[in-house]
């Protein structure tokens, strides 16, 4: 999983509620609409990039397409997370040197 | 004012310091003392270069930066993954400051782009 496309992905607000509302079940794409003020063209956009950075699943059951997250693809977001949750305590220290030094 | 926590999305770390608002603030807005704490140890293990430019300013107050990891390995553009880093600052009782650094990888969800 490439880090950059998952956060391109989830940089859209929108898709972002694509995606954390097919964390909750399945869902049609109809389904999917129906909670959101825009289109199905553009549900089925988001569903298109979301699909490519490997953070939604589908499941063809006759005619029918069904949707989920898929939870692997937070794998780069948690790993960005841990990276920044030691990297700020270490600047943190380095910026107070450095106040003390600028008051001499 | 909204109150950003941690998050699977969003790092916050806060400390108090001794030095008041007007200097606090002045090492975490001028690039030559930016550079001195911001940047990577000589010789550290760290294959991330970062870039990062104010985006909004309050004196003494607030400063938030757009922060690009640029990763060494990939060089390419597409390698980059864009975040905003905001800078709170407050004035402690003792005249110092309290410091809040909030880290987040994507910009709050829009309550309207649900309808329920």
């Amino acid at each position: 999983m490439v880090e950059s496309e998952v956060f391109r992905a989830l940089a859209d607000p929108t898709r972002r509620a694509v995606f954390e509302r097919l964390s909750q079940r399945e869902m049609s794409v109809s389904e999917l609409t129906s909670g959101f003020t825009i289109s199905q063209p553009a549900i089925s956009q988001h569903l298109a990039a979301l699909k490519g950075a490997g953070l939604v699943a589908e499941r063809r059951e006759g005619r029918n397409v069904y949707y989920r997250s898929d939870a692997r693809g937070l794998d780069a977001l948690a790993q960005w997370v841990q990276r920044y949750r030691i990297f700020w305590p270490g600047r943190v220290e380095k910026l107070k040197r450095v106040l003390k030094d600028m008051d001499k | 004012m909204n109150d950003p926590r941690e998050s699977d999305d969003t790092v916050v770390v806060e400390c108090d310091l001794p030095e008041p608002p007007e200097q606090v603030w002045r090492a975490l807005t001028e690039p030559e003392l930016v550079a001195e704490w911001l940047t990577a140890d000589e010789g550290a293990n760290d294959d991330t270069a970062i870039e990062c430019e104010i985006i909004e300013a309050q004196p003494d107050r607030l400063v938030r930066y757009s922060w690009r990891d640029v990763d060494d390995r990939g060089g390419a553009d597409d390698r980059s993954l864009e975040s905003i880093v905001t800078f709170e600052l407050a004035r402690t009782a003792t005249g110092g400051t309290h410091l809040r650094i909030i880290h987040t990888a994507f910009e709050q969800m829009p309550a309207l782009a649900m309808a329920a």
